[in-house]
């Protein structure tokens, strides 16, 4: 559900359409352990929600999880659609980690 | 007013979300008042679904219905150990990561996400209201 790639030392999570509670605890356990696996060879890990139409809370945590366990590593969230972006905003999470917008050219 | 049970269970969340969905679809094209009361409504459930059947996994049921003065009501009852998800501990959201109170945050949504929401207990259930004004579509 999840695909990942490391591209210099950035490591790109690109997320599904729907991230409710029960798709983020299947997927969490994925990213742990994909972050652990590559933590040598990471400096910034990517997520990139261009698929993405809606986050629920758990998926905020799991931001707050992965944020959490990096030292000199950054978390920067982009391509966020108007609607997450409401949601990221609503928590607070727009002043902790850096979110691009989707930048959209039609 | 439409209805709407299943087992508390994670594997039921996204029937209940998807019933309130088509349900909402039925009297709304707004987009976003479409999307705050679904996830208000998911935030409601997974907390249901995570703290009021702690043994066995009991009912949730719900109810959504429009009343005369335009306000949507989603009625979240379930019939497990008093639990009043409003209590929760709201995160400190000018905290740092690592104090961030994770926990509270769906809550915390939820009250941003709705105009109105009660909590009762009553019969042995808890029983959760959700209201959000729908405003009329511009034609």
């Amino acid at each position: 559900m999840v695909k990942v790639k490391l591209e210099d030392k950035k490591l790109v999570f690109s997320f599904p359409n729907r991230l409710d509670t029960a798709v983020v605890m299947e997927i969490e356990t994925e990213v742990m352990k994909k972050l652990e696996e590559e933590k040598k060879s990471v400096k910034t890990v990517v997520f990139d929600l261009k698929d993405v139409e809606y986050i629920s809370s758990s998926f905020l945590r799991l931001c707050v999880n992965v944020g959490r366990g990096k030292e000199e590593n950054d978390l920067v969230i982009i391509n966020v659609s108007p609607i997450v972006f409401k949601v990221f905003k609503m928590a607070g999470f727009d002043k902790i980690f850096k979110i691009e917008l989707l930048d959209w050219n039609f | 007013m439409v209805k709407i049970e299943a087992t508390a269970d994670l594997k039921n969340l996204k029937l209940l979300t998807g019933f309130i969905e088509s349900s909402l679809k039925k009297i709304t094209s707004n987009f976003e008042l479409l999307h705050d009361l679904i996830l208000a409504s998911e935030e409601i459930i997974v907390n249901i679904i995570l703290y009021s059947y702690p043994e066995e996994k009991g009912l949730i049921k719900v109810w959504i219905f429009l009343d005369k003065n335009s306000f949507v009501s989603i009625v979240i009852k379930d019939h497990g150990q008093p639990f009043n998800p409003l209590e929760k501990q709201e995160p400190d959201l000018a905290a740092s990561l690592d104090q961030r109170a994770i926990g509270g945050l769906g809550i915390f949504l939820v009250k941003k996400l709705v105009d109105d929401i009660s909590y009762c207990r009553k019969n042995n259930s808890n029983i959760l209201i959700l209201k959000k004004k729908l405003h009329k579509e511009a034609i």
